[in-house]
């Protein structure tokens, strides 16, 4: 953030200091001093927190609370754009989201691109440096969620062994793929899910763990309706590891898997 | 020693580490007088900076003993996170308390923080903010620091939806 321009607060100082001398007088300093003791006496400056602490905050921001009402302390609206988007920037999305549903004044600083960017990057791979988003980074932010959830979800589904649930995940279309190497190619949604149920019937009978598969190095390219993930899964037992790239098109308000190819890094 | 002076014509003399927590006021002293006038900020609250700037001149004026920065280090991955972070546990359990004040005095320190450019404590209140917001809903937002709702019906159906992705499970 931009500190203030000690040039212009310089200027405003001497204006100012020569008022401000003059008001001076002995009682308002002694009044004001020993407000200070007062004051340092009342709050234990130790760091002295615990569980008691915490109990006492809660007490304390009820409190707060009440006073701020009557109080004519500085209220968040006054506070200049610069400083409450610093303050959004340590927030996570979701919350992001509830304060940009407050008022429209909190509304603009909440859906603040850089912020949305900065969390992008964050949250997100950081490959896209020289993208920049037609409808802003809040709106990529949504629907880079979307496709990391399904692709989870994708994941999710093998962990499980679910051949109802992938079939809902793939696009029911004649053009979708799923190529495994080593195992071969299949078009078309019936030879997928053929596919699948042959993957899933390799399971031990009777452990229900599935097949255990961590993802990594996830990165995601999306354009309008279609968006490719890229990303190495670890695949524990007769698997391996496995070099992978998944496409998703949009169709009818959501996201479907309409191509797999897995490829062979590391053989167990 | 330097010499602050409220908005409200209060006199605090300093220590020059004390004051020069304020990169601002380091900038008047290399170049002007030591007394410094600083009409915008309240006695108030003035009182509040320079107590976290004593402390911090006096924590950062003495090296970190090899047993606390082994500690500091061990207690980085908890879920505090400083922008810029403060390494020493007591120091930041210390912020903690001092922080523990109600929005409208955060929001004014922050304001001076920024005014006198103390970058440290602009982002720990900043921070204390943004904790008291998190995982909150807009009203319970919205009464906590008096924010006035000014959308109609209409436009609150709209955010909902503009913003529904965000609260959906997997």
């Amino acid at each position: 953030m931009d500190a203030a321009d000690p040039f212009s607060l310089r200027s405003c100082l001497i204006a100012a200091g020569a008022t401000a001398l003059c008001c001076l007088c002995a009682a308002w300093v002694l009044r004001l001093r020993a407000g200070w003791r007062e004051k340092q006496q009342q709050q234990p400056l130790c760091g002295c927190g615990g569980s008691g602490g915490e109990q006492h905050m809660e007490v304390g921001e009820k409190v707060a609370e009440a006073e701020d009402r009557q109080a004519g302390g500085s209220m968040i609206e006054q506070l200049v754009p610069e400083i409450t988007i610093h303050s959004l920037s340590y927030l996570d999305y979701a919350s992001l989201c509830r304060f940009s549903m407050t008022n429209s004044l909190m509304r603009k600083a909440a859906n603040d691109d850089g912020t949305w960017k900065v969390l992008y990057h964050k949250d997100f791979n950081i490959e896209q440096e020289i993208v920049t988003p037609t409808n802003g980074w809040k709106a990529y932010y949504a629907v880079t969620k979307a496709i990391m959830d399904v692709n989870a979800r994708f994941y999710n589904i093998i962990r499980e062994g679910s051949l109802q649930a992938m079939s809902y995940l793939w696009l029911n279309a004649n053009y979708v793929k799923c190529i495994h190497e080593p195992g071969g190619v299949f078009t078309g949604y019936d030879a997928v899910m053929d596919r699948w149920a042959l993957i899933f019937g390799w399971q031990i009978p009777g452990d229900e763990q599935g097949i255990d598969v961590q993802i990594k190095n996830v990165s995601t390219r999306i354009l309008e309706n279609e968006a490719w993930v890229t990303m190495d899964a670890y695949m524990d037992g007769v698997f391996g590891s496995f070099r992978v790239t998944n496409g998703y098109e949009f169709h009818n308000g959501q996201w479907f898997i309409v191509h797999h190819s897995s490829f062979i890094i590391i053989a167990q | 020693m330097i010499k602050l002076v409220s908005g409200d014509g209060a006199e605090f003399e300093v220590e020059e580490e004390v004051a020069f927590q304020s990169k601002i006021i380091k900038d008047i002293v290399a170049d002007a007088d030591d007394v410094i006038p600083l009409p915008t900020v309240s006695s108030k609250v003035l009182i509040q900076v320079i107590e976290y700037c004593r402390k911090h001149a006096a924590v950062n004026s003495f090296p970190l003993s090899p047993s606390s920065s082994a500690a500091a280090a061990a207690s980085s991955s908890s879920s505090i996170s400083y922008s810029k972070p403060v390494s020493d546990p007591a120091l930041r359990a210390w912020d903690n308390e001092f922080v523990k004040l109600n929005n409208s005095s955060l929001f004014d320190i922050v304001i001076a923080a920024n005014y006198l450019d103390i970058e440290e404590l602009v982002d720990l209140v900043l921070e204390t903010v943004a904790d008291r917001i998190k995982g909150k809903q807009a009203q319970e937002i919205r009464r906590q620091f008096n924010i006035e709702n000014d959308f109609t019906p209409e436009e609150e159906e709209a955010l909902r939806r503009e913003n529904s992705w965000a609260f959906q499970n997997n």
